[in-house]
């Protein structure tokens, strides 16, 4: 069965949806994604705007109007659908950890 | 290498996922004294200080480059990566380069899935780019067979043509499938380190000479029998068939000459179909005019008197 466009998210797009829990420019984000992941994960500025345009045009960000600095930089907030694509994306992370835990206690318990 | 008063410029063919072996030969010649000033078909380097730079070059995004409809990247994507700590440099089409003094900067590119979407992107559109070529020169083939069966115009010399023809098919069709199996071998790299969460391969060793050296086999065989039908045409053949290959080389290379800069660039569709229409007027009209002289100087138009 193909996948549909976004149905899960990479890791980098993880993080980028939970770096947007407030509207943020691109620095911004990029700074964010660096300190929730405690300094594991750096995005790259091609990268992340590659991203924001597929995140914008699945509905999942919308931009905001930037006040600062004659307008030119360029904030995004998440959308009510980009919320849920987070949650869902959440949840079977959540549920993925939880069914691997018992599992992975058995194997430590092995040794 | 051509040197010129503290310029210098380079050939440098390279294909779509050689990218990083372009950045390596920037930051190689930066620290050798050389600042990268433009890209096109050749760089062009002027006379710095030498210094430590990295460098990126990257495909930029553009419309409809994914499977997401992408904006055309331009000033939004610039101004992200200065935000970052990059200096635009140069762009030669959808390839922008960039680069920094800060070692902790990070890379402009850094998903190997993207960077992958991105150059299969760009094969893809060069094959489609190539497509109006290839259709025109078989279509100048067919033309030539017409004309040679209704037994209008020089046998020898419409065997001479469309062999010219066929030999740039050929070569480009080969450049196009030589471009596709270093892209392809590239992605199969890609996508192993991709599984093993690793970095994106780095071009092989050598892998920008073998382009300049591929590139300038194609180029020296269309430019042996562009010569070559050259001297058939100026000992073998009549007053009529000279001034009509001198006019056509005349005009080619006035073309060439004067549109250089627009050929190089990337355009919109209209201004593409505006620049091809206006390109074959201009061939035509030159082509009419080099005729007369050649014509006048092989006292064509009295042979026909």
């Amino acid at each position: 069965m193909p996948k549909e466009a976004l149905s899960t998210l990479t890791e980098p797009m993880y993080y980028v949806l939970l770096a947007l829990n407030r509207p943020r420019c691109g620095i911004e984000i990029m700074a964010r994604v660096e300190e929730i992941s405690h300094g594991r994960l750096r995005i790259g500025p091609g990268t992340l705007y590659t991203m924001l345009a597929k995140f914008e045009s699945n509905g999942l960000i919308a931009p905001v109007p930037s006040a600062g600095e004659g307008g030119k930089r360029k904030s995004y907030e998440m959308t009510p659908a980009g919320a849920a694509q987070l949650t869902r994306e959440y949840e079977r992370l959540k549920r993925q950890a939880a069914d691997g835990k018992e599992v992975m206690e058995a194997l430590y318990e092995q040794g | 290498m051509s040197k010129d008063k503290g310029i210098k410029k380079e050939f440098l063919p390279f294909y779509s996922s050689d990218t990083d072996a372009v950045a390596e030969r920037f930051e190689q010649r930066a620290a050798e004294g050389w600042m990268l000033k433009s890209l096109g078909l050749f760089a062009e380097y002027a006379l710095c200080e030498p210094k430590k730079l990295r460098f990126n070059a990257v495909l930029c995004p553009v419309k409809g480059s994914n499977s997401a409809s992408i904006p055309l990247g331009g000033s939004e994507y610039i101004t992200l990566c200065e935000e970052a700590g990059w200096s635009f440099v140069c762009h030669r089409q959808e390839v922008y380069v960039f680069c920094t003094e800060d070692d902790s900067a990070p890379d402009i590119e850094t998903d190997i899935a993207q960077r992958m979407e991105s150059v299969k992107a760009a094969n893809k559109r060069l094959w489609l780019g190539s497509i109006p070529s290839m259709l025109l020169q078989v279509l100048n083939i067919l033309r030539r067979i017409g004309l040679h069966a209704s037994g209008a115009g020089s046998k020898a010399f419409i065997a001479a043509m469309n062999s010219i023809s066929i030999l740039t098919l050929v070569v480009l069709i080969v450049s196009l499938t030589a471009n596709t199996i270093g892209v392809r071998r590239w992605l199969a790299a890609a996508e192993l380190a991709a599984k093993e969460g690793g970095r994106a391969p780095a071009s092989l060793p050598g892998v920008l000479s073998r382009r300049k050296r591929t590139a300038l086999i194609m180029l020296g065989a269309v430019l042996l029998a562009v010569l070559g039908l050259l001297a058939y045409a100026l000992l073998l053949c009549g007053p009529v068939v000279r001034s009509v290959v001198l006019a056509m080389i005349c005009s080619h290379a006035l073309l060439a000459l004067i549109f250089r800069k627009t050929i190089g660039k990337k355009h919109s569709t209209a201004k593409t179909v505006l620049l091809v229409i206006l390109g074959m007027l201009f061939l035509a009209f030159t082509f009419l005019i080099f005729f007369i002289i050649f014509g006048l100087v092989f006292n064509v138009f009295e042979a026909a008197e």
